[in-house]
């Protein structure tokens, strides 16, 4: 019973990762979007396969089964969500149509903005009042929430959303309202704004109960299923989820808040990239996990992963703390085109996974960056997976020259090399900018690069940033899968406590938590043995008077005396690290009481391997291949992963295929196989970093 | 001597990138949240000569005025620009600038004894002097009546703060500490951002460096040519009016001629009012940028906004009218009135010429500001955001309801009203979107709000009501106009009464509504169709009699 799945459903590839005494296996089958939950299947199947068993064997021994899921992003993304009624204050319905005015892209002022999720004559006010204090200054009369809900009933409303002005000071009248609505209208789903995100700003939490309520129909069915499926092919384990936060739920838990459920794949970048760097003794990260579509990036500081408390998914606010994936519309399938003042652009049109590259001959006929480096001689012809998509280099060759060679009026090499240039400049700007925000230097930073396509520009990124060391997990296909495996089980609360912070009770904020801890505990003691012993976090979101924004400050309980000055002091240190500057002589707010309860999942045993017993590189062979770093064709040594083993090193300019992923290895580069297995990159030391524009020479 | 197409976009990306990077720096350091909060900064390089090159990382209105700035210190301190000199600017007749507040602070960058560029930056300072607390002074008839005046100066020399200087000029602002922690974010942000554009620059070379900056702004001035081109020649005449002049109210008049000459666009204010006594002037500076956002809104949102957009772009702006002043006139709230009537004009002429793209008028703002003291005794400054107007209609979309303000295209973000009555006595007794309001097109205009509170403590109130008594948000194509604003005090009340547009009172205790303009429509409202009229008059945007007349609809 030690078996580990993860599976992550992305937008070209259902990954499943197995780890067993077997060692750690990598599956891949073709999504379906359709029903997600057949292409789990195929992969699974394969995984079952390759180790003799059934799946039905493959499951019943498995202890932990984790899944990251598309659902709740798709069903947003395509529109497809339940009929959703909204209950507000009276006179403040609209926050969710005027949105703050936010606008994604000022300048395009003629795109509208995202269709809105619940019409006006749906949004119905109740006369009820939370005042400035918390104090609840006229209770809801349960016949107009009667009232409101006939009006739901007859217009099919499947999911209502919650939210009362002020309701983050007292959530008494949410509440009331929530049991009313539960009683008049069994069966439908309901969301109460403070039970998501009890924290200051009506719009922020108005759209993310709605679009919680919104996905939240079709997200249970959906796990649900996937649960009975899993149930009935003998899985034992219970159906763990991966949230937004990078931590893990069990399915019916996550089901009853799907909002926390937007990235729930590529959070799990985040623990795959503490994974790895755990492996190579790195505190600080940046985790690129280039696939079909986009690029997703995380950023691990000080062993920690990087958050923000907001997302912006198709234009919908969903204000929930979330590992901070910064995707790139940079993938193997972006296209290449020539605007009409002669420049040359990649994205943000995407060939996905179908039609797929031209080379994939699906009839896709536009030039991609899987097309550029086939051209540039970097992809093995016969093709990924084991030749199971073949490439056509002619495709690609006809593509590049017709869309982007022939308008710019520069040969065909050199149009593909430009190509890959412009998608490296774009994917290093996003770096930066994530690094830089927080006030980082890239410099500081070792690069994982993972996804099928990550390790092609792995080499020339870092180059470009000016790091030095680039890991490549030898799984690399199936990154978030194996990631998933590492991240903890994990139950969030939140609870407002709005006032200045020194004028708090610490007493009352003992009990508050104290409360929260046994309800995480309780919640977290449950079914999934295999995980550790639960560890509690608190802390409590200060800031000074004024500041919008609020920062998360470390708790000890219990507080007794000293305890607030205490906080306050961290406070101004942290605020000092975070932004740059402290204001000692300001007054410091309290904005509210977190508390994450956490249960390690079991360390992965992945243990090193005896190093091959020579050191010298077997030999590749050697074509013609274009290098980053020499900006121009050279013999490379080409090789199959398979090939190489610990101990391995190798000079550049080389590529090494994996079955679902390419490693292109620049001129002045060293590869090392490491005892794990996998690729250790040395950026070249020393060599002056290429030119950045000119012509190849 | 060719340029490679390859290097000129990896360029593009990595100025604009740079520029970003520049801003987060700013967002980071600086103290007062107009910086973290309202983003109401702008990062940008320019050339050796003040060009413009990148500009990513700003709001619309200071899009054009960038180079205003940067051409003035050239001329004033050239041979004397020095490598890590740091000079600062803002007055808007002698220096550049587009009105007092927004100061710009910009640092040349030297490389291998040659000067490649300046990264510059120009940010909204809190408090700069002058006859009110938070800049802007709707009495004011003379610019000194505004803030400091500061011609183009050194504020570091080859390195060394000038300390006197920066404390001459903090002393002029009601709160020294902030603007000097905040004007030093600004110092920093600059020179981050010359260390990264002399990294670029040692790479490619000062020659080819320059080479391409000159392809980035050919690039631009291609596209735009390219768009322009598209659009039919001839002469595109259009009027805006403002209600009064924020002492009475008497119309004053924007004209506009704008003529499209194959791709060269000429933009003639001849015929424009003259100049005001109050500050709803536009400095020349800001008169571009106002242009500017008028043509690039008309376009391809997608081509980059640097000098080269532009560069076809003649602007005949009469000396000592409303859009080219002459001092002491005084211009504060020019990035706002007459900003937004400029942007209206161009649209307006432009509708004509392309109707396809004709956009509808965005409601002008109405909102005051109000200052008091809080439970606490402290004294604060409350923008009524809560009160901003509707924007208008183009084809394909309706308008958008409440909105920032116009030059900012929505760039700005609302406050949460939870997080206003944190913050001030006041209490919110509604915010919801203003039934017909919203100006009737095939595309309809956005909805104003009705927005009232209770105030809970006297306050002094800065009326700015350019969006009351008229019609604002204008209607193209057949569409109708938006409804004007209206502010009532203690509504339904025998104390009911109205205010002025401009003024400064005191209001005591009592209930402050504000019913928000709304924008225009686009086409002909009887082809809405019908589903579409029958929704908004269930979502209450529409009563039955407004479906009625506007429409045609009768709503069973």
């Amino acid at each position: 019973m030690s078996r580990r799945i993860g599976t992550d459903i992305g937008g070209t590839f259902t990954d499943v990762a197995v780890i067993d005494t077997a060692g750690v296996g990598i599956f891949k089958a073709p999504s379906t979007p359709a029903d997600p939950i057949i292409g789990l299947r195929n992969a699974l199947a394969k995984a079952a396969a390759a180790r003799g068993l059934a799946l039905e064997e493959l499951l019943a021994d498995c202890a932990v089964f984790v899944h990251g899921t598309t659902i709740a992003t798709n069903v947003l993304l395509e529109g497809k969500g339940a009929c959703v009624g909204l209950l507000t204050t009276a006179g403040f319905r609209d926050s969710l149509a005027i949105r703050r005015g936010r606008r994604e892209h000022p300048w395009d002022h003629r795109r509208p903005n995202p269709p809105l999720l619940v019409p006006r004559w749906l949004r119905l006010g109740i006369n009820e009042r939370v005042d400035k204090h918390g104090v609840i200054e006229r209770p809801v009369d349960p016949a107009e929430v009667t009232a409101a809900s006939r009006t739901f009933r007859e217009a099919g409303v499947e999911s209502v959303a919650v939210c009362l002005f002020n309701a983050f000071l007292n959530p008494g009248n949410e509440r009331e309202i929530g049991r009313l609505l539960r009683a008049v209208l069994p069966g439908i789903a309901v969301t109460l704004s403070t039970d998501i995100l009890p924290v200051l700003g009506e719009y922020e939490r108005t759209s993310t109960a709605v679009v919680n309520a919104y996905v939240a129909p079709r997200t249970s069915r959906y796990l649900e299923a996937l649960s009975d499926q899993l149930t009935a092919a003998r899985l034992a384990a219970p159906l763990l989820v991966t949230q937004n936060g990078g931590g893990l739920a069990v399915a019916r838990e996550a089901a009853a808040r799907p909002a926390a459920l937007t990235v729930s794949g590529p959070a799990a970048g985040a623990a795959a990239a503490a994974l790895f760097g755990r492996l190579i003794g790195e505190q600080n990260i940046i985790s690129l996990d280039m696939g079909g579509t986009s690029c997703d990036l995380t950023l691990i500081r000080d062993g920690q992963a990087a958050s923000v408390d907001e997302l912006t998914i198709g234009g919908y606010h969903i204000a929930i703390p979330s590992v901070d994936v910064g995707t790139v519309g940079a993938g193997g399938g972006t296209i290449g085109w020539v605007d009409p003042a002669g420049l040359l652009r990649m994205g943000p049109r995407s060939a996905g996974a179908d039609p797929g590259p031209a080379c994939y001959d699906r009839g896709g006929s536009e030039p991609t960056s899987t097309d550029a480096h086939l051209v540039l001689g970097r992809l093995d012809p016969s093709g990924f997976l084991g030749g199971e998509i073949p490439l056509n280099a002619a495709a690609a060759c006809r593509a590049i020259e017709r869309h982007v060679a022939t308008p710019l009026g520069l040969d065909l090499r050199r149009a593909a090399a430009g190509m890959l240039r412009i998608l490296n400049a774009r994917m290093a700007s996003a770096i930066r900018l994530m690094t830089v925000q927080r006030g980082d230097d890239p410099r500081r930073f070792c690069l994982i690069a993972a996804g099928g396509a990550g390790a092609l520009h792995a080499s020339a990124l870092a180059r470009e940033l000016g790091i030095g060391k680039v890991y490549v997990p030898r799984g690399a296909a199936a990154y978030c899968a194996t990631g998933m495996l590492e991240a903890p089980r994990t139950r969030e609360y939140r609870e407002p406590l709005v006032g200045p912070l020194l004028g708090q009770d610490p007493a009352a904020i003992t009990r508050t938590l104290e409360g929260m801890m046994a309800h995480g505990r309780a919640a977290l003691r449950g079914d999934d043995a295999a995980f550790g012993p639960i560890t509690v976090l608190v802390s409590m979101a200060l800031r000074y008077s004024g500041q919008q924004g609020s920062l998360p400050v470390p708790v000890a309980l219990p507080l007794g005396p000293g305890s607030l000055e205490a906080l306050e002091r961290s406070f101004h240190k942290r605020h000092a690290e975070v932004f740059g500057f402290e204001r000692p002589g300001d007054r410091v707010e309290a904005m509210e009481v977190r508390l994450e309860a956490l249960r390690p999942a079991p360390p992965l045993a992945l243990s090193p391997a005896p190093p091959s017993s020579t050191r010298t590189a077997v030999l590749g062979a050697a074509r013609e291949a274009y290098v980053d770093d020499l900006e121009s064709f050279a013999d490379t040594a080409f090789y199959a992963g398979g090939q190489l083993s610990a101990g391995h090193v190798i000079a550049g300019p080389a590529v090494v295929a994996e079955p679902a992923s390419t490693i292109a290895v620049g001129a002045y580069d060293q590869l090392e196989v490491d005892a794990y297995g996998n690729y250790l990159l040395t950026i070249g030391v020393g060599h002056p970093i290429g030119a950045m524009g000119g012509p190849s020479r | 001597m060719t340029v490679d197409p390859i290097t000129v976009a990896v360029l593009q990306h990595r100025l604009d990138q740079l520029t970003r990077e520049m801003g987060l720096v700013m967002v980071r350091a600086a103290r007062s949240p107009i910086f973290s909060q309202a983003h109401d900064f702008s990062c940008f390089i320019c050339d050796a000569r003040g060009q413009m090159v990148s500009q990513a990382d700003g709001i619309p209105i200071h899009t054009g005025s960038g180079g205003f700035a940067a051409r003035a210190v050239i001329r004033r301190w050239e041979p004397e620009i020095h490598p890590d000199d740091v000079f600062l600017v803002n007055d808007p007749y002698v220096a550049g600038g587009n009105h007092l507040p927004d100061w710009v602070v910009m640092t040349p960058v030297w490389l291998d004894g040659e000067l490649l560029a300046f990264t510059c930056i120009r940010a909204h300072q809190a408090d700069i002097g002058g006859g009110v607390a938070g800049t802007y002074n709707s009495q004011a008839t003379e610019i000194f009546h505004e803030g400091i005046r500061i011609p183009p100066v050194k504020l570091y020399e080859r390195g060394r703060l000038r300390r006197d200087l920066l404390e001459l000029i903090t002393l002029n602002t009601r709160c020294p500490d902030i603007v000097t922690s905040d004007v030093s974010a600004m110092v920093g942000a600059v020179r981050v951002g010359a260390q990264r554009l002399a990294e670029i620059g040692r790479r490619l070379g000062v020659a080819e460096a320059t080479r391409y900056f000159a392809a980035l702004l050919d690039y631009a001035e291609a596209r735009m040519r390219q768009e322009l081109a598209a659009i039919p020649d001839g002469t595109y005449e259009a009027e805006e009016v403002m209600n009064n002049d924020c002492f009475s109210d008497r119309p004053v008049r924007i004209r506009m001629a704008i003529t499209v000459a194959g791709s060269d666009v000429t933009v003639d204010f001849t015929g424009t009012d003259p100049q005001i006594r109050a500050f709803k002037n536009s400095a020349l500076a800001n008169t571009h940028s106002a242009v500017y956002i008028g043509l690039a809104t008309m376009v391809d949102p997608d081509i980059p906004h640097n000098e080269g957009t532009y560069r076809m772009v003649t602007i005949v702006a009469p000396e000592g009218s409303l859009v080219n002043p002459r001092p002491p006139a005084p211009v504060t709230y020019d990035t706002v009135f007459p900003a937004h009537d400029i942007i209206h004009c161009c649209w307006k002429a432009l509708a004509q010429a392309v109707p396809a793209r004709a956009a509808a008028g965005w409601g002008k703002a109405a909102f005051p500001t109000s200052t008091g003291k809080d439970r606490n005794g402290e004294e604060y400054v409350m923008y009524h955001w809560g009160g901003a107007s509707a924007g208008g209609a183009v084809k394909g979309r309706d308008g958008f309801e409440q909105m920032g303000q116009l030059i900012s295209l929505g760039g700005l973000i609302l406050p949460n009203l939870e997080a206003q009555e944190q913050l001030y006595p006041v209490r919110f007794l509604h915010c919801e979107l203003r039934t017909d309001s919203a100006g009737a097109g095939e595309y309809r205009g956005g909805a104003g709000v009705d927005y009232a509170l209770r105030l809970e403590e006297p306050a002094e109130f800065s009326l700015r009501g350019e969006g009351l008594r008229t019609p604002s948000g204008f209607g193209v194509l057949g569409g109708r106009d938006g409804a004007p604003a209206r502010i009532t005090v203690d509504p339904g009340t025998p104390s009911e009464r109205q205010l002025s547009q401009y003024d400064i009172i005191t209001l005591p205790p009592c209930v402050f509504r504000l019913e928000s303009a709304g924008g225009g429509g686009w086409g002909d409202p009887r082809r809405r169709p019908r589903e579409a009229v029958l929704a908004d008059v269930r979502d209450g945007i529409l009563s039955h009699e407004a479906a009625q007349r506007e429409y045609g609809v009768r709503v069973p």
